[in-house]
């Protein structure tokens, strides 16, 4: 077995949010109730480890015996994570003092849910992919639910947590569908046989024998660990002795295996009809830790969706796409015209959240290199254009969890014309109007799937954000357009401002300059 | 100089910064006025040196574009990598383009500074007026598609944010559902009918980057110039484009938005809602003209949408009584006359009707705007009259922009409007029939804008004396009309058929186009004379009708109102197309949104759950209750619903 | 194969042979003198049956999950002790720094008070 350096020095990003995560356990634990501490030290981390992913982004190299792959792709995702880490981490600070909850654990839970999320994008193993979306999720289970005393907080972590639960199982038994069919759970050996197994060829020995106990031995576990793990069912199952008749079934189970994979992350992503938790969670959650959600957990779940369809499905797979298509429509859909009559911001937020993971997945469903350029691009869009809209949200709800009716913005424009102007800066690169960010990674992802023949997507994506306009700029129109009391109460935290600036700086950034 | 043109778009988005930034600390009026205009001021200045300087090179030299930097550039780096650039072309269409846009353009803004005065909202008018120019700019200077939708969508968010610039008011949108809105809807209304257009564009574009690799003009046009004629994929194109134009450009069926934008200050009408930007549709179908060429389906379909709308709007423009409405209807109907010219492949005539109606129309809402201000904010024309001889400067210029509109001869309106209708006539795809519906909606147009002006200037005096004493507007109102009268009275002279400049100077633009429809130049020059003749006299019979009806015998209007009485009514609710819309796609989309998915999904089965739990039973139990019971389970059996779905579709592939 | 496991099976065998026989044997030699409280289940001294629904101290599932990380860490222990030899220094330093992590766990819960029931 063993490791090398260059292991570490490969997941540096990775280790960093490592280390500064149990710093600050052992800082919460050495001096109880200086969260102001652990604010700072979280930052510093995600600082850090975002600048060392920023340096990785040269050196393409796996590590850990092949389990992960570092490189372009999965430094891209961290400096996402650590980006929408750190301005979670500045935006919740005046929230929480706000509401008295203002503790250390919110930011140990932020970095481990980084962590997970860091794994997930660098994973080259199935393996990989379950414990990052393991750790990622448990952390926002608990992130959800960070308001002990309130009801709707408890709510939302629970309804979280059993629903997560339930797609989790779904998503691991794919994992074992998968690996059942294919031998292996390492992207590059199920890339060799996908081919194969997707036609319902039966497979050719070599690559069974590649395929199985090799690569197990080659990603450094002893002989003696192999024969203990692997009971000898799964081994001939493996075996090239397969009748030509359990060939074809190799194939569909392997086709089933990745539609449960898909399944689980979909549901991470919160595509339709898997999204019905959303709503209800981005509601209940505190407002920075939903932000954190709906942006980075879900750039995650992306970034482990993209390695699974290029690393690990690779060639084209018409059922795999249209699948995806069709969950994509089905999303852009369902929550552009729900979003509709939603009175609740949070909720019209979470219902967008759905939309845009539609946009995104038809990115994927092309499958080609567009797709995967337009969907890392829009995944850095959204998150900052949704994160900047959350900030403004935490800042203006109170005590009560009142103020979240998108009638209470009303008269915002008088009161506090940098906010509102912020606030429709949001909601314009939301509907997708150009030059902002959103409006590239619609093109994109568009132009994808236009490339990919999937030109009645692309019509149904260019639609529903037709619908779309209209709920986001209604927004604006109540916030320019009526007379009302929208105000803040008290200060407005510094740090939040400095979050917001920097979400829409990169908002106009990315757009003019992608 | 060309290598300045960049500065042209610049000076706009300087003044708005200006505006925009520093305005609301600013309470003097006059330097917000100044820093507005004068900044569009200065971009007319250098569009008329690059112009002249344009005319001593020769013909070919006219064409150059100008880079500032490379905008996008995808980073996939695979063989068909995509890249679009802020880049401006100037050649002989944009630089009159430009020259209209930004000469109108400030004279409206000199006019605004008297129109607005004392507005609370001052420097934020004046901010989205430059900001407006900016787009305008970007739209007509763009040489690539890229570049050009993004003015596209930056013209209608400014469209959007002017017309609910008085979000406040109230105002009626006439018909028999007569009733009072806020503006900020007109404003919606306007906005959401236009992604409708801008979605046609959006997939043209894309359609044009699938088929040609690239979106600058360049490459697209001379891609294009080797494909042969009716190839499907550039009808394909060109309809998406169309769509596009008929969203901006308020074309049925998507000409609802403007009567209803009428809602926003008039010298936004005058501005974007008559001069400049409805017509950026017109722009963008000359512009792609070598792609229509290759389309005759399409160039059918624009003739035919081109010719129903001038007849209709100018129907509709018959009766309406609110004196803005009777413009914005004339509007939409001279849009359809431009789309028409497109429609027949008689480009230079629609851009040079183009021109004139940005002269006359502009001159003809700023004169509104100044009977507006008169009357104190009244705008039905039934309650105006006798208005000549309090408003005497703002009564000679509106009569001047009335002839012209109404094409007496020898104005500005008449060239334009005759040429278009000489080529329907005998033009490439055109026909006795388009040329007659022409001719009619021609007639229709000469005798609504002398009911307006009869209405609005002369008869009896239809206003409470005790409450209202009309009065001339300030100098810097009047002073833009006289020069626009100016321009609608000799503006014409410069396109009179086979006499002046104007056709050859655009003749390169088109040249491509007209190659591939093998167009000749039409001899006959008796017959063309003639039909200037006819032309003409329809409009002299238009004006001297209305003048006899409502001057010497307004009750002869009211008895054909009530012989036709369901024809009237037809006109006087516009045809009913927006009734029609409510029904067939507003309402059922917010209906269904609000009852099935909210009230039916949302509100009965997960609030029911919540009020079904008992209020008294304690809030931690209520919370584990709803998971067992009712929320999470159904969310649970959505989710097994979809890995149903999901396995059939696997098994069954 | 399967031939090695025949004395796992005669050793299962065995087992679940010792226990039924002394238990039927209890049952036939033992005096029998029942009462109420003898009948009732036996569950550590607690009322077997009761409304289900009460409150349980929040503590009972603190240690009850704590129990289960710290379980599972030594659960995790045993495969690599087992081959330890193979994995040899680097299985070394990874089970320490697995272990430290879960130290700075165990620091965490015990300086936070969730180790004491009062």
């Amino acid at each position: 077995m063993g490791f090398q350096i260059s292991d570490i020095a490969n997941n540096a990003p990775l280790f960093t949010l490592v280390a500064t995560g149990l710093v600050v356990i052992l800082l919460e634990s050495a001096k109880s109730g200086k969260p102001n501490v652990s604010f700072i030290v979280s930052l510093a981390g995600f600082i850090l480890s975002g600048l060392l992913a920023v340096g990785g982004l040269k050196t393409e190299d796996v590590s850990f015996g092949g389990m992960l792959m570092n490189g372009s792709y999965s430094n891209f995702f961290a400096i996402v994570f650590c980006l929408t880490g750190s301005l979670t981490i500045l935006i919740s600070k005046s929230y929480l003092e706000r509401f008295g909850q203002f503790r250390s654990e919110f930011y140990i839970l932020v970095l481990f849910a980084a962590m997970g999320m860091v794994l997930m994008a660098s994973a080259n193993d199935l393996i990989i992919i379950f414990l990052g979306i393991e750790l990622m999720s448990v952390s926002l289970y608990v992130l959800a639910g960070f308001f002990r005393t309130q009801d709707r907080s408890n709510e939302s972590a629970l309804k979280y947590f059993l629903l997560g639960a339930f797609a989790t199982g779904f998503l691991l038994y794919g994992i074992a569908l998968v690996y059942g069919s294919a031998g292996s759970t390492n992207f590059s050996v199920i890339h060799n046989q996908a081919p194969a197994l997707m036609k319902n060829q039966p497979l050719p020995d070599s690559v069974v024998q590649a395929g199985l106990p090799d690569s197990v031995v080659q990603a450094g576990l002893p002989d003696s660990v192999v024969q203990a793990g692997l009971p000898d069912s799964v081994v001939q199952a493996g075996d090239s002795g397969l009748p030509a008749g359990q060939a074809g079934l190799a194939g569909t189970i392997f086709l089933l295996g990745l539609g449960l994979v898909i399944v689980g992350l979909a549901f991470k992503v919160a595509a339709a009809p898997f999204h019905m938790w959303a709503p209800d969670v981005y509601d209940g959650a505190p407002t920075p830790a939903t932000g954190f959600m709906a942006t980075a957990a879900k750039a995650a779940a992306f970034g482990a969706f993209v390695s699974i369809a290029f690393k690990m499905i690779g060639s084209t797979s018409g059922t795999i796409s249209n699948l995806l298509a069709v969950i994509a429509a089905a999303s852009m859909i369902l929550g552009n015209v729900i979003a509709i009559s939603q009175s609740n911001i949070k909720r019209m937020l979470a219902y967008s959240s759905i939309a845009h993971a539609g946009y995104m997945l038809s990115g994927i469903a092309a499958a080609n290199v567009e797709g995967q350029a337009g969907v890392m691009y829009y995944v850095a869009a959204y998150a900052c254009m949704t994160l900047g809209a959350f900030a403004i949200v935490s800042i203006l709800e109170r005590d009560d969890a009142a103020n979240l009716s998108i009638d209470g913005y009303a008269g915002l424009s008088a009161k506090h014309p940098v906010i509102a102007a912020a606030l429709a800066l949001f909601m314009f690169s939301l509907a997708g109007i150009p030059p902002l960010a959103g409006f590239f990674g619609k093109y994109y992802v568009f132009l994808a799937a236009v490339k990919a023949d999937m030109t009645w997507l692309a019509i149904v994506g260019v639609l529903t954000s037709l619908i779309s306009a209209y709920y986001y700029l209604r927004v604006v129109v109540v916030m320019y357009f009526k007379e009302g009391e929208a105000a803040v109460e008290g200060r407005i935290g510094m740090s939040t401002v400095v979050a917001i600036a920097v979400c829409a700086y990169l908002v106009v950034q990315l757009g003019v300059y992608p | 100089m060309i290598t300045f043109a960049p500065l042209l778009v610049l000076f706009p988005l300087l003044g708005f910064l200006f505006n925009g930034v520093f305005g609301w600390k600013i309470k003097n009026e006059k330097l917000l006025g100044i820093v507005g205009s004068g900044s569009v001021g200065l971009s007319f200045i250098l569009a008329s040196v690059i112009f002249v300087q344009m005319l001593g090179v020769e013909e070919s030299a006219r064409k150059q574009s100008v880079e500032v930097f490379t905008w996008v550039s995808t980073f996939t780096g695979s063989s068909s990598s995509f890249s679009a650039s802020v880049a401006y072309q100037i050649d002989q269409l944009s630089i009159l383009m430009a020259l209209i846009v930004t000469g109108v353009g400030f004279l409206i803004h000199v006019y605004s500074i008297g129109y607005m005065r004392g507005d609370p909202g001052f420097w934020r008018f004046f901010a989205y007026l430059n900001l407006f120019i900016f787009a305008m700019l970007n739209l007509v200077l763009a040489d690539n598609f890229l570049l050009m939708f993004l003015g596209w969508e930056g013209v209608g968010l400014c469209s959007y944010l002017l017309i609910g610039f008085w979000y406040d008011r109230k105002f009626d949108i006439g018909g028999e559902e007569a009733g009072s809105t806020y503006t900020g809807h007109a404003g919606m209304k306007a906005f959401i009918v236009n992604r409708i257009g801008d979605f046609g564009f959006l997939m043209g574009m894309l359609l044009i980057f699938v088929t040609f690799g690239s979106l600058r003009y360049d490459s697209v046009f001379s891609n294009a110039t080797i494909m042969s004629v009716g190839t499907p994929v550039l009808t394909w194109i060109t309809l998406f484009l169309f769509v596009g134009a008929t969203g901006k450009s308020a074309q049925i069926p998507l000409h609802v938005w403007l009567p209803d934008a009428m809602a926003g200050p008039t010298p936004v009408s005058a501005l974007i809602h008559a001069a400049t930007m409805v017509t950026a549709g017109v722009y963008m179908v000359a512009r792609c003209s070598i792609l229509f060429a290759l389309a005759p389906t399409s160039m059918l379909v624009v003739a035919i949408i081109g010719a129903l709308t001038a007849f209709c709007a100018a129907t509709i423009g018959l009766v309406q009584n609110d004196i803005k409405k009777v413009l914005a209807y004339s509007t939409v109907s001279q849009l359809g006359y431009m789309f028409l010219a497109m429609g027949v492949a008689a480009f230079s005539a629609g851009i040079f009707h183009l021109m004139t109606h940005a002269f006359f129309k502009a001159l003809l809402f700023l004169g509104s705007g100044a009977v507006i201000h008169a009357m104190h904010e009244e705008q039905d024309i039934q309650k105006m009259g006798g208005l000549k001889k309090y408003l005497p400067i703002t009564h000679k210029t509106f009569v001047a922009g009335a002839l012209a509109l109404a094409g007496f001869p020898l104005l500005s309106g008449f060239f334009s409007k005759d040429e278009i209708l000489w080529n329907a006539f005998i033009g490439e795809h055109g026909s006795p029939l388009l040329w007659l519906i022409g001719a009619t909606a021609a007639a229709f147009t000469a005798f609504y804008s002398f009911r307006l002006v009869t209405l609005t200037f002369d008869g009896k005096e239809r206003f409470d004396h005790h409450h209202l004493h009309p009065h001339e507007a300030p100098a810097t109102m009047y002073v833009p009309l006289v020069i626009l009268a100016v321009l609608s009275v000799v503006g014409g002279l410069v396109g009179i058929p086979h006499v002046s400049q104007l056709e050859h100077w655009l003749d390169p633009v088109f040249d491509p186009a007209k190659i591939k429809l093998m167009q000749t130049e039409h001899e006959g020059f008796g017959l063309e004379l003639l039909f200037m003749v006819v032309s003409g006299t329809i409009a002299l019979a238009g004006i001297w009708a209305a003048r006899k009806v409502y001057l010497e015998r307004p009750e002869v209007a009211e008895q054909y109102a009530s012989r036709f009485k369901k024809l009237y009514r037809l006109l006087w609710n516009k045809y009913f197309v927006d009734e029609g819309y409510n029904a067939v796609a507003v309402r059922p989309i917010v209906k269904g949104s609000d009852f099935l998915l909210w009230k039916g999904f949302d509100v009965a089965v997960i609030d029911g759950a919540l009020d079904g739990s008992a209020a008294f039973v304690n809030k931690i139990a209520s919370v584990l209750r709803k998971i067992q019971t009712g929320v999470a389970q159904s969310y649970a059996t959505a989710i097994v619903g979809g890995i149903l779905f999901v396995l059939t579709w696997i098994v069954l592939r | 194969m399967i031939e090695s496991y025949i004395p796992i099976f005669i050793m299962i065998v065995g087992a679940m042979g010792f226990a039924v026989v002394m238990g039927k044997m209890n049952e036939f030699v033992g005096p029998k003198r029942p009462s109420e409280e003898k009948l009732s289940t036996y569950e550590s001294g607690m009322e077997p049956v009761r409304s289900a629904r009460e409150r349980f101290s929040v503590k009972f599932y603190m240690v009850a999950m704590l129990f289960i990380v710290f379980d599972i860490e030594v659960v995790f222990l045993y495969p690599w002790a087992v081959s330890y030899k193979l994995l040899g220094t680097p299985g070394f330093i990874t089970m320490f720094v697995f272990i430290a992590v879960l130290l700075v766990g165990y620091f965490y819960v015990w300086r936070k008070g969730a180790l004491e029931w009062d």
